[in-house]
């Protein structure tokens, strides 16, 4: 894995989220058992070859989008940026609930910012004494994550609330930025992961209409 | 099939016919009620239950969870708890207004509801909290973020408590074993589930047992030989093994 590690407050996450992801030709094998129900049976795979079209005009997108959302993920777990929990999460993805991750992702963003910005406002202030209430953000922050598996998020959150225990006024802005930042970037990561779910989809469905 | 035990009306009251009338397919589900003040941990409680095949209600405290079961103070009208049917409670503890442990004392202390299973949810692993809600008769205490394994584990838990016949008196013969450990410090451990009680009157009521519940003297006075009902499974073992491995 060649993907830098974004070193702790240097990282544009703007430019993280430019870089696409290349991948050799070939159908990826490496897949890291992240399960899929929606993949296509080898048989119309070695019919397509024989014709002589380009492999990328025959559907084969969808396994190479598979390949980079498992790389992507693989990535995020070495990182610990997510933890086993987001994989709970896409188990409890099915047919009867096909956007469950997402949903439940985009709940934990929104609350998030909220979060964020509360706690920012509160450190702003020129006569800020309400460690009591920043520690009651940060135990919702602290949870929610938890409950996602965003985990550098998390641990962020939780040294966060050591320093505001210890209403140490300097430490948490320094955790308030760090967690701002670890937030970005797992949002950023996130919203990658969930258009390249999405384009997966919609390869899938070009290539097998009868399916839908 | 032993899917009818489910219905809690069974395990509420003795002298309801054990013969279920009511529909099938309301009580081939366990309607469980979830409380939590986070709107992310009520979509996923919510999501595990109800792909565990359980049918949910979730509230986001404990106020509203007392509303729906009809114990809020300013309406004390008399409940129709066969349309409610709620098999299990689970809850957080840390919630604004009213405590998970607070809406535990609340229900135990409702003669309507105190039979039913109370979970409560946690995101800190503290003992002296487990304990005290066990004390006060939560049935389980599972650390957050809560799992599917979590969720499974209650079920089967429910099932072994409500199974029709001499398993059904386990539930309660096991809050009877702790009891029976505080006062009587006897030991054989080896209790079977028949003997320990002849009527399940409910003993678990009656809040007699000042002392902490066997459950925290686990590792010492249950240390070799583990009572039936209260061994691998027990999620203090499990919490303690995960605490110290």
């Amino acid at each position: 894995m060649t993907d830098m590690l974004p070193a702790a407050g240097s990282c544009r996450v703007g430019l993280m989220s430019q870089r696409r992801i290349n991948l050799p030709q070939q159908t990826a094998r490496e897949v890291t058992g992240y399960g899929d129900r929606r993949s296509p049976p080898p048989a119309l795979l070695c019919r397509g070859s024989k014709t002589g079209l380009p492999v990328w005009m025959l559907g084969l997108g969808a396994d190479r989008l598979r390949a980079d959302m498992n790389r992507l993920l693989a990535l995020l777990f070495h990182q610990g940026v997510l933890d086993e929990q987001f994989l709970q999460l896409q188990q409890l993805q099915d047919e009867s609930s096909p956007n469950f991750v997402s949903e439940v992702v985009n709940i934990y963003f929104h609350e998030s910012e909220k979060l964020l910005r509360n706690l920012r406002g509160l450190l702003m202030e020129r006569e800020f004494s309400d460690y009591k209430k920043m520690g009651i953000h940060l135990n919702q922050f602290v949870g929610s994550s938890s409950s996602i598996g965003a985990k550098r998020v998390r641990n962020v959150c939780v040294a966060f609330r050591a320093a505001s225990e210890q209403n140490n006024r300097a430490g948490c802005f320094r955790a308030l930025e760090l967690l701002e930042h670890e937030y970005c970037y797992l949002k950023n990561k996130l919203h990658e992961l969930f258009q390249i779910e999405q384009q997966r989809v919609l390869a899938a469905g070009i290539r097998y209409p009868m399916q839908n | 099939m032993a899917r009818n035990g489910f219905t809690s009306r069974r395990r509420r009251s003795e002298k309801i016919d054990a013969f279920d009338l009511t529909p099938p397919d309301h009580s081939q589900e366990v309607h469980v009620l979830a409380v939590d003040d986070s709107i992310i941990d009520r979509k996923v409680i919510e999501r595990l239950l109800r792909i565990s095949c359980c049918k949910v209600t979730a509230v986001d405290s404990g106020r509203r969870a007392l509303q729906f079961l009809g114990l809020d103070d300013e309406k004390s009208s008399s409940v129709d708890f066969d349309t409610l049917k709620v098999d299990l409670i689970i809850t957080d503890y840390c919630m604004p207004g009213m405590t998970g442990y607070e809406l535990l004392k609340k229900i135990k202390e409702s003669s309507t509801f105190k039979e039913i299973p109370v979970v409560i949810m946690s995101s800190e692993n503290i003992m002296a909290r487990i304990d005290r809600c066990l004390e006060e008769g939560a049935e389980d205490f599972i650390v957050k973020p809560v799992k599917l394994a979590d969720v499974q584990r209650i079920k089967d838990y429910m099932a072994r408590e409500t199974k029709p016949g001499n398993d059904q008196e386990s539930g309660i013969n096991k809050r009877k074993l702790r009891d029976s450990f505080d006062m009587s410090s006897v030991s054989p451990p080896s209790i079977s589930p028949s003997s320990s009680s002849s009527s399940p009157s409910s003993p678990l009521s009656s809040p007699s047992s000042p002392t902490p519940s066997s459950r925290s003297t686990l590792p010492s006075s249950l240390s070799a030989p583990s009572s039936p009902t209260n061994s691998l499974d027990s999620p203090i073992t499990r919490l303690k093994m995960t605490n110290t491995d």
